[in-house]
């Protein structure tokens, strides 16, 4: 697999090592070879178990895969588990779980249809595990209330919610049976649990299917300024289940690499939008995370059975290695256990499909033509490999590419050391100590400005989301003054390329000890050796006497007199800073 | 496209990048042991979003 980045730099993948070097290598010559399947009777790892409480839904999302349009899967229709399933569930469960804990998710469907259902779920699995047992749910997020969110925040349930974006992103294709839209719905739900729950509670992972790419730009710009998406992250961003009773196309290399090297470039100016982060970050997940090692040898074929680590568990008592399979393959029942000899000879046929094809395969280290793709013919099978090859070339360029703009490796508020105090990055669990900064007599008549919005937990929460902004752009820093681990203070700049700023404050125990002088001192040096900017200004009240002697001990000189404040400036190469 | 100038850093930094999990000899046996690991179970270890790294979902 060979790439050129946009500065003209050649890159080879080379599977038998996993290795990028720079340059055109040709490692086709490699006969990658897989190790034969051993018959297996038993599957050690499971600790999962997906549910689908009901097939039951109160949308028809356009795309789902069981709308009817997929070959296989079943349509949606009213057929729902009773208690007693649960507990015959329960039974098998116990039985077949290896590892605790064991972890269950609820599936549909839409499994609040059956709200009550889900509940004597959730309370039975609690009475029979206790602590060793957690639970999932996902949904569509339209029939979550205020009662239920309350619920199941108490009983710690995780909530997989799907979201495709804002309104009209959204609503184009979740909607209900007469068309409506759901967004309006879920949006309140999301925005009840922000409130309600933010520090408590982050067992919200938000599922985002995007039906095209070309829609993913409006939708992240739109994501970042609702302002209650804007506080969350999609958790995992999905392309639509390869429909061929449609017409599953095969992708062209140059159309796909300039559409992507745009939304790379929007990425770059907009590293913020966590609809972008997201999407890039599952990108180069693979690039960045694999094990770089040769292999000399056949490898093991990943063919989830007998290392799967769960059972999927449909409407019907029926079992499956996961739910992404087609309904056409299921092993076994929850009444007679697995049907090992089918369970066997999916892995052989898996196998016999993979062991010819992927033998001179670029992609055969990342494939993810896993063993739901044993529903496919042959020519299907041609298809997806070509896209499958495709798009992982795709990613290596974007790897690359990103690697070549300095992408890749996410910026940190660099720690710095005095003799007394320590600079560090702000975190969340520092509000508590920041609130009695902000609210402390004099800071607002210094401050007014930052002690206005930092009235509330929230006004705080969006300075330090504004100074992540700023530290992704390289444009400003916030530092905690820590004195062993206690928070006392803070210093921050910002602007640095249009008009660098400074200011701080400190706790009131803490002021008139020299601990602001050490830091400003420090937080200046650091702006100036890196050469971030090679001044700084800011203005102090006439009146504020202590600010004033901290900045000039510092090397700070008055530039402008207003009558009510001073204009203060440093500047790198005409003044050293002193240490007195 | 972006024509922005970019001083590109120095090539052997960039390919410490593009092959940072580089690991050694006593680590290999785990490594290919890892390889039959299905794709969504490597993702699901790899990804760190949800609470548990285990999501559960398609």
């Amino acid at each position: 697999m060979n790439i050129t980045t946009l500065h003209n730099n050649s890159y080879s993948y080379l599977r038998q090592t996993n290795e990028i070097v720079q340059g055109v290598v040709d490692d086709s010559r490699y006969a990658w070879t897989f190790t034969p399947p051993s018959e297996f009777s038993s599957m050690p790892e499971v600790y999962m178990f997906i549910i689908a409480i009901t097939e039951q839904c109160n949308l028809r999302c356009t795309y789902c895969c069981y709308s009817g349009e997929y070959e296989g899967n079943h349509s949606h229709n009213s057929r729902t588990l009773c208690e007693g399933d649960i507990q015959a569930i329960y039974d098998f469960i116990a039985k077949t779980a290896k590892t605790k804990p064991i972890r269950i998710s609820f599936y549909g469907g839409e499994p609040f249809v059956n709200y009550p259902l889900v509940q004597y779920a959730i309370q039975a699995g609690q009475q029979r595990w206790e602590d060793d047992v957690t639970f999932s749910v996902s949904t569509n997020g339209t029939l979550l209330t205020e009662e239920r969110i309350d619920w199941l925040v108490n009983n710690g349930v995780e909530l997989a919610i799907s979201i495709d974006g804002t309104q009209p992103f959204h609503d184009a294709h979740r909607v209900d049976a007469k068309g409506n839209g759901s967004y309006t719905k879920v949006r309140n739900a999301l925005a009840y649990l922000h409130s309600n729950t933010f520090n408590q509670y982050p067992k919200v992972v938000l599922m985002m299917t995007l039906p095209s790419v070309s829609k993913l730009m409006p939708i992240a710009q739109a994501w970042h300024k609702d302002e209650v998406l804007q506080h969350y992250a999609p958790t995992h961003i999905s392309g639509l289940t390869p429909n061929f009773l449609q017409g599953v196309a095969k992708e062209d290399w140059e159309t796909l690499k300039i559409q992507y090297i745009q939304l790379l470039d929007a990425y770059e100016q907009h590293p913020e939008w966590s609809v972008l982060q997201t999407f890039f970050d599952e990108i180069v997940s693979y690039w960045k995370n694999r094990l770089v090692f040769e292999v000399s040898e056949s490898t093991p074929l990943s063919t989830c059975m007998p290392v799967n680590t769960k059972l999927y568990i449909d409407a019907n008592l029926q079992l499956a290695v996961c739910e992404k399979f087609n309904d056409r393959f299921r092993i076994g029942s929850i009444n007679d256990g697995i049907y090992w000899q089918k369970a066997n000879e999916m892995t052989k046929e898996y196998y016999r499909k993979r062991k010819n094809r992927c033998t001179y395969c670029p992609a055969v280290r990342m494939c993810n033509m896993c063993l739901t793709s044993i529903e496919y013919t042959d020519d299907q099978w041609d298809t997806l490999c070509h896209n499958e090859r495709l798009y992982h070339k795709l990613h290596m360029f974007l790897f690359c590419e990103m690697a070549e703009r300095s992408m890749l490796t996410k910026p940190s508020v660099p720690t710095l050391h005095s003799e007394h105090c320590t600079l560090n990055e702000i975190e969340e669990n520092d509000i508590s100590a920041l609130r009695t900064i902000f609210s402390d007599a004099d800071t607002p008549r210094y401050l007014p400005d930052l002690c206005d919005i930092a009235q509330t937990n929230d006004g705080i929460k969006q300075i330090l989301k504004s100074f992540r902004t700023y530290l992704s752009k390289n444009e400003g820093f916030l530092w905690g003054i820590r004195k062993h681990d206690t928070l006392i203070g803070l210093v921050a700049t910002m602007d640095l390329s249009t008009n660098p700023t400074i200011f701080f404050a400190m706790h009131p125990k803490y002021r008139n000890q020299g601990y602001m002088q050490e830091s400003v001192r420090l937080a200046t040096q650091y702006i100036c050796d890196t050469k971030l900017a090679n001044e700084l200004y800011t203005e102090v009240d006439v009146n504020n006497i202590a600010s004033q002697k901290v900045l000039e001990h510092c090397g700070y000189k008055v530039k402008e007199k207003q009558s009510l404040r001073f204009l203060y400036c440093y500047q790198n190469n005409n003044t050293e800073l002193h240490t007195s | 496209m972006n024509t922005q100038t970019i001083a590109l850093p120095a090539n052997d930094n960039i390919l410490a990048i593009l092959n940072f999990n580089k690991i050694a000899n006593d680590l290999k046996r785990e490594a290919v042991k890892a390889m039959g690991m299905a794709a969504c179970q490597a993702r699901c270890l790899s990804c760190g979003h949800c609470s548990a790294q285990r999501c559960g979902n398609r």
